[in-house]
């Protein structure tokens, strides 16, 4: 018999819709020390699933109809609230949350909730024992300096940090069952590598069943031995993860494995274009003040000195981990923060001087389409107004021409004209970026900054809103910044990259490039803790130690060295400059400028 | 819990589910009936009360009787129907109470969003001037306001008025603030819109629901603030019905004629009581977020 079986099992939820079914699932082993791997987009029902093995599940709404869950021959389903929380939360089963954020209570220092979670499921253990026990948890989840991050509170803890005390929490009352929802979700794809590593490391030294949930193939390649994919809660295919990605059956596996597979090509850069925007040593510096520490008038690099050209018709993909300063870049660009010292010139017209009388001209021509979908359109609006919104401000028209216009827009997104009238809550996801489209094109602009286009969307929808955009650069000849942790989405819309690390623009060159020879050091660990969905195991990603330094205190001389493989004495005290390695290739590396110097010199 | 937040998206909840979430509390249908039959009492009073004159006149041979089949509330100390006079004085508390409602979230709602937009100067006037107001409790402002002022209706509905603004100016100005990060507002920014226009049509509407809220929870407390007022013949006046001064005349007789006080006392605690219950059933209905499981 299995370690841990589901059979028969039927979860429903009652609202005012009716009473729908959210997980239907027939049979589900897992054997011991396995790791298990369930995928499947938000809403089929994955969380819902792990609330039910733990008995979490709110009822009402929630109605557990039928079936069994055995987890060592013992049907969990059948146990009272009380039993669960004596003898198998924690003790047998124990859960790691997706987001370590809101899962630590911001009001207790990680010792003192690690000491009350050991001492809870260990009567008569003692304060001092606990302490030590907890101490060497953290240890044991390699947290350097764990004395010191006993006295921490959660918000002092980077993202990765707290995941990885949470990982501690799950190892206390040493259960051998551990469900992991979307544990890397939120976290940046290097520190994702780690705690990726850290739980596999965990996995194998304490013989620890895992059930892994995510919504990406590519995690469950790199971590599980066997995967089910879940759609319209149900088990569609289930099998050996190779297998599955190798061979998939299912018509949405195979999208699965498509969303997450690049497909090669990057844009070619088109020849003797005009340029249209020239950032000119950018920056933008935040002044903040620490109230705590009693320091005034600290400076936040968050864009520190960027230069670069974009010619029309080109995509440019700005990529790194979250801090790293691409949004407060682009929003600088766009005019919505004040700049600190730079230039910025739109079709040879300097913005900032210009934006003083004829801002709305610059506005006209730059327009942004944001991550999320759910919240970049007013609910309370109709799509006729959301979607005429730059038209009012532009060219007042007539309601019967405002109209025609919004249809006309419409069509260009693939939006059925009878959508006009409905408010933005009637559309899914897909429809709703497609919406955010046309808004944004409603002005004829010639630049449209994306922001995280697919990020929020489901895969059905990822690959035509791909499509769209780049059959929209063509018909208008639009350019377009492109801002995605997603290298896939780069890879595949952008003809050239801009690497950032803390406020700097480390590497920029054309995308083909790019990713087939990355040059600098960063880049390289970038691109190499992505985990591939054709690289099973955990042992193809590499991964990138260390933390993100602060860009109020930043590292003098290279931002990078502090984690650099690489660096040298010289890299602490020399800021590099940009070394061309290539045609439009520019890499700001100590280590490649000695480099090309050498090359001179023979 | 990410499957329900999947099904929770901004919007104004349909139809349908409003009245799903309001057919599921018990409670709140019997409050949402009470306040139908109150405010069709009010507009209905003259053709359902069986002494409509007794608003003016007097009948003092008939005074202080006890409740009969002829007065099922008995009389007052002037022979007056007091049944004829509760129904009658519906009329005038619910409508000072939206009145004095509906011009504190003219005045309240605009200025919370304004200060909430802006932020920096403009938001510190705005909020350093409600905080003057919002440091009297607000009985106790509007009792000097009315003693300034003169006593009578009006002028407690001014007092009130200014009492009461300065909490939505705050509750607005919290959800402007939060509304203001929202992708559509920095949408309409990149777009170009007006200032104006996005106070006005994008930040106002998203912020509502609270202050809808708040707003029907408080007609209960208006309507117990008149009737403080008038119960220390600050509001209305004789021989206007009202409850808060009928219970002051009434309780020179109380306990012997307990009557003339206890039913628009009665009265009083059922409409404050089912207000409350209907604010926390709209609560329910626009923001899921704080939905009892």
């Amino acid at each position: 018999m299995a370690y841990f079986e589901i059979n028969g099992l039927v979860v429903k939820h009652k609202s005012y819709e009716g009473v729908k079914t959210v997980l239907d699932i027939d049979h589900l082993e897992i054997q011991k020390g396995a790791t298990y791997g369930i995928v499947g987009e938000s809403g089929q029902g994955k969380t819902v699933l792990a609330l039910t093995i733990l008995k979490l599940l709110q009822t009402p709404p929630g109605i557990i109809e039928r079936g069994e869950i055995l987890l060592d021959g013992e049907n969990l389903l059948r146990k009272s609230v009380k039993e669960m929380q004596r003898s198998v939360r924690g003790g047998k089963i124990a859960m790691i949350f997706q987001d370590p954020m809101s899962c630590l209570n911001p009001v207790f220092t990680v010792g003192s909730t690690m000491i009350d979670v050991l001492r809870r499921h260990n009567r008569g253990m003692n304060k001092k024992t606990a302490q030590d026990q907890a101490v060497h948890l953290l240890e044991e989840v390699k947290l350097a300096d764990a004395e010191s991050v006993m006295a921490k509170y959660p918000h002092q803890l980077s993202g990765g940090q707290r995941q990885r005390v949470i990982i501690a929490l799950a190892l206390c009352c040493g259960a051998e069952f551990m469900i992991a929802d979307e544990p890397t979700r939120n976290l940046d794809v290097t520190i994702q590598a780690s705690v990726l590593k850290l739980l596999k490391d965990l996995q194998r030294r304490r013989n620890i069943t895992v059930l892994f949930i995510a919504n990406n193939l590519s995690l469950i390649s790199a971590f599980c031995d066997r995967v089910a994919i879940l759609h319209n809660s149900k088990i569609i295919e289930e099998g050996p993860v190779e297998e599955v990605v190798r061979n998939p059956r299912e018509d949405y596996t195979k999208l699965l494995v498509d969303s997450v597979s690049t497909k090669a090509t990057a844009q070619p850069v088109p020849a003797d274009q005009p340029v249209l925007l020239k950032v000119e040593h950018l920056k933008k510096y935040f002044r903040i003040n620490d109230d705590i520490k009693k320091q005034k008038n600290l400076t936040l690099k968050a864009v520190d000195d960027v230069s670069f050209q974009l010619h029309q018709g080109e995509v440019l993909g700005i990529v790194g981990e979250s801090g790293c300063g691409k949004s407060t870049l682009v929003n600088t660009i766009l005019n919505l923060f004040e700049p600190t010292d730079g230039k910025v010139f739109f079709e040879g017209v300097d913005v900032f001087e210009a934006g003083k009388n004829r801002g709305n001209a610059f506005k006209k021509n730059v327009q942004i389409v944001f991550q999320d979908p759910y919240w970049s359109l007013n609910p309370r609006w109709l799509i006729k107004d959301i979607v005429s919104e730059p038209l009012d401000v532009y060219e007042k028209l007539g309601e019967n021409q405002r109209l025609a216009r919004v249809r006309e827009l419409l069509a260009m997104v693939g939006i059925d004209e009878d959508a006009c009238f409905k408010y933005p809550h009637e559309f899914s996801g897909g429809q709703r970026q497609r919406i955010a489209i046309a808004r944004s094109l409603a002005s004829n602009p010639k630049l449209v900054v994306l922001d995280e286009p697919t990020s929020s969307i489901d895969v059905f929808s990822q690959a035509q809103i791909l499509e769209l955009i780049k059959d929209l650069r063509r018909r208008f000849n639009l350019t377009n910044i492109l801002i995605s942790h997603d290298l896939g989405v780069v890879h595949e819309l952008s003809n050239q990259i801009a690497v950032m690390y803390l406020g700097h623009i480390v590497e920029f060159g054309p995308a083909e490039e790019v990713f087939r020879h990355p040059r600098h050091p960063y880049t390289q660990a970038l691109f190499d803790s992505i985990p591939s969905i054709h690289a099973v195991g955990i042992d193809s990603l590499k991964t990138l130690e260390g933390q993100i330094p602060s860009p109020i205190n930043p590292p003098s001389g290279c931002p990078f060295h502090t984690r650099c493989a690489q660096a040298c004495q010289a890299c602490a005290q020399r800021v590099p400059a940009h070394t061309q390695v290539g045609e439009g290739h520019v890499v700001s590396c100590l280590l490649l400028e000695d480099h090309t110097g050498m090359e001179e010199t023979t | 819990m990410e499957h329900f937040l999947e099904n929770w998206r901004p919007k104004w909840n349909s139809f349908k589910e409003s009245m799903y979430l309001l057919a599921k509390n018990k409670l709140s249908l019997l409050a949402f009936a009470i306040i139908i039959l109150l405010v069709a009492g009010a507009v209905f009073a003259p053709v359902l009360v069986p002494y409509p004159e007794d608003m003016y006149s007097t009948h003092i041979e008939n005074k202080l009787q006890p409740p009969s089949s002829d007065h099922i509330m008995g009389t007052d100390e002037l022979g007056r129907d007091v049944f004829s006079r509760v129904v009658y004085a519906t009329r005038v508390s619910i409508s000072t109470a939206i009145v004095a409602v509906g011009v504190a979230l003219i005045i309240g709602i605009p200025l919370g969003a304004i200060a909430g937009a802006f932020g920096g100067w403009i938001d510190n006037i705005i909020m350093r001037i409600t905080d003057v107001f919002l440091s009297f409790p607000p009985l106790l402002l509007a009792i000097a306001l009315v003693a300034l002022l003169g006593s009578g209706l009006s002028n407690a509905i001014i007092a009130i008025v200014v009492s009461w603004w300065p909490w939505y100016t705050r509750l607005v100005r919290g959800q402007a603030i939060s509304i203001k990060e929202r992708k559509f507002v920095q949408a309409a920014e990149t777009i170009g819109t007006s200032k104006a226009k996005i106070i006005f049509r994008h930040i106002i509407p998203n912020c509502i629901s609270p202050v809808i809220v708040q707003a029907s929870m408080d007609i209960g407390g208006v309507i117990m603030t008149v009737a403080s007022l008038s119960f220390l013949s600050l509001g209305a006046q004789q021989p206007t019905p009202e409850w808060g001064l009928m219970i002051s005349t009434g309780r020179a007789f109380f306990p012997d004629k307990w009557w003339c006080c206890i039913f628009p006392g009665i009265a009083i605690f059922l409409t404050v009581l089912s207000f409350n219950l209907l604010g926390d059933a709209i609560r329910e209905i626009l923001d899921p977020k704080t939905r009892k499981r």
